[in-house]
């Protein structure tokens, strides 16, 4: 495989958006950067801007205010990017069915390429989910 | 000089949740704040109106997942109160320890996340480290990490039985001796204090005009504490301290919360 | 025989503002519930600050009761002794109640709340277009009333 998709493998750059959640998927998405469970190991950093940044992972149960500011968000990521969906809330709407206000998952938004359920999503979970997306990648 | 508006949206490396904010910046200071609410807004109001009593407990709870404990516990004395029925002792007792357990792990990631705010990331990793502990005795005794639906209508899910008894004083004594550190860090070292003492003052009058509750009117000297003014659950049989710093900056909220370990 | 705070409160308010009050009654330990006719809170409010030190709102909660739109202001005091329920009824045809943030200024979130999903117009308090509704809701769309669906239908509570 070339250089460039060696190092995009080796080290991808993530970027992190809530999108109305109760941040549960928030505070177990940033515990997975923490000593004990260290996602850093694969490379992955949490980068500041969306200009810098590969992979996105969303969560939240999208709000009808927020919609507009997640699409300009993903179209600020230069290609190829890759979205993550955590939580039950980010794959599908989550326990606010019903709710006004909620558009009710982020695929009704822009694309996603992995979905990570649970409510909350494990540390756990989320590296597993990381993981296949690179397997994902490696193969094509 | 010109005023220097700075937005900080929905998105940034520093916020966990999506608010926006457009601060006026003078220089550093900054003079005046704008808030957009309603990028969290979902309608769990109106929701809760289609749903059962049951239901409604799971609703009630992703109001916010880091503190979903007293959302739970403050809905299901309500409907409690409504029917007339009260939880029997122990449970009482497993609400309180329940909702002791959801205080540390949030004051924690408080302070943790104060650190990483301020570009201190060591002191970020050292307390989530050790919040684990934490989560590691609520998983013992509920199952699940953060949103634990340990509380129903007239009682609780889970029990916490003898066997469980060990864990829970190992890991509480553990966090006993870390946070002695995480204070004497807090307290002594000078890049902290410089950048949080006299900042974000709240004077006392304030705070008591505009209403303030919970660790952020405490950190103004303002003494009120909802455990020890209406005492819920074994609230009223347990003896604690009522903290409060006079400093009203963000060094005494912070110091509130440490000092409530 | 020494009568407590909350008790003096309740004997104060129907001797002042005899014409203006419809019930006021302890309801049990920590609660006193106030009834108030329309347009008689803000003195009754200002009487309480200032007498009793009743500077501190929890909340405004806005309840629809068909007819009218119920108010109901949740206060108490310095010392945290009682919580102090005030009601007042506006109609729903015509929603208008002056403000109090003039005399407790942490109700400004509140009035802007019950404005935004209630539609109740307070008088004397400017506020800005939508608090928490997004900027593209449609005008004159409230979705606290009972009468309001989503347009999406309504679901039934799924057992």
């Amino acid at each position: 495989m070339g250089i460039i998709k060696w190092s995009r493998l080796k080290s991808p750059w993530i970027l992190y958006m809530c999108t109305g959640a109760c941040n549960a998927c928030d505070i177990e998405v940033i515990a997975a950067l923490t000593p004990r469970f260290d996602v850093e190991r694969f490379g992955i950093l949490l980068k500041g801007s969306p200009r810098h940044a590969d992979v996105l992972v969303v969560t939240g149960a999208v709000s009808r205010h927020v919609a507009p500011r997640l699409k300009r968000i993903y179209e600020q990521m230069p290609h190829p990017k890759f979205v993550i969906a955590a939580g039950t809330c980010a794959c599908s709407g989550g326990v606010y069915w019903g709710c006004y206000n909620v558009l009710g998952g982020i695929d009704k938004v822009i694309p996603v390429d992995i979905y990570i359920p649970g409510c909350p999503v494990r540390p756990e979970a989320v590296i597993d989910g990381v993981v296949k997306l690179l397997m994902k990648l490696k193969g094509g | 000089m010109p005023v220097y508006k700075l937005p900080i949206g929905p998105q940034h490396p520093a916020i966990k949740e999506a608010f926006h904010f457009t601060f006026d910046l003078d220089g550093e200071v900054v003079v005046d704040v704008k808030p957009r609410l309603g990028n969290v807004h979902r309608g769990i109001e109106k929701g809760m109106e289609f749903r059962t009593w049951v239901q409604g407990i799971f609703l009630v709870e992703r109001i916010c997942g880091i503190c979903n404990t007293p959302h739970t516990t403050c809905y299901v004395l309500t409907v409690e109160e409504l029917y007339g029925v009260e939880a029997p002792p122990r449970a009482q007792y497993i609400r309180t320890i329940i909702n002791e357990l959801n205080r540390i792990h949030s004051h924690l990631l408080w302070v943790g996340v104060l650190g990483m705010e301020i570009g201190f990331w060591s002191y970020f990793m050292y307390i989530w480290r050790d919040r684990e502990r934490v989560m590691d005795v609520v998983e013992l005794i509920t199952g699940n990490r953060v949103t634990t639906s340990a509380m129903l209508i007239g009682g609780v899910a889970y029990d916490i039985t003898p066997e469980m008894e060990g864990p829970i004083r190992r890991a509480m004594d553990y966090l006993e001796e870390r946070t002695k550190f995480y204070k004497k860090v807090f307290e002594t070292d000078p890049t902290i204090r410089a950048r949080t003492q006299d900042v974000g003052v709240l004077p006392t009058s304030v705070a008591i005009d505009l209403c303030a509750v919970g660790p952020t009117a405490r950190g103004s000297d303002v003494k009120s504490d909802v455990r020890v003014d209406e005492p819920y659950c074994a609230y009223g049989e347990v003896p604690f301290n009522l903290v409060t710093y006079p400093t009203c900056d963000v060094w005494a909220r912070a110091m509130v919360r440490i000092d409530q370990f | 025989m020494e009568l407590s705070r909350e008790a003096q409160m309740v004997d104060d308010l129907k001797r002042y503002f005899a014409d203006k009050i419809i019930k006021a009654e302890i309801v049990r330990a920590r609660r006193v519930n106030v009834e108030v006719k329309a347009g008689a809170h803000r003195d009754i409010i200002k009487f309480l600050k200032n007498r009793y030190d009743i500077r501190h709102i929890v909340t405004i909660t806005g309840v629809d009761l068909g007819k009218d739109i119920e108010l109901i202001y949740h206060l108490s005091p310095d010392n945290r002794q009682w919580l102090l329920n005030i009601r007042t009824k506006v109609p729903k045809d015509n929603p208008k109640i002056e403000t109090i943030i003039d005399i407790l200024p942490g109700a400004i979130f509140y009035e802007r709340e019950v404005n935004d999903l209630l539609g109740v117009i307070f008088e004397g308090h400017e506020m800005p277009k939508h608090f928490i509704l997004p900027d593209d809701w449609p005008e004159g769309e409230y979705p606290l009333r009972k009468d309001w669906k989503p347009k999406e239908g309504v679901p039934s509570a799924r057992v």
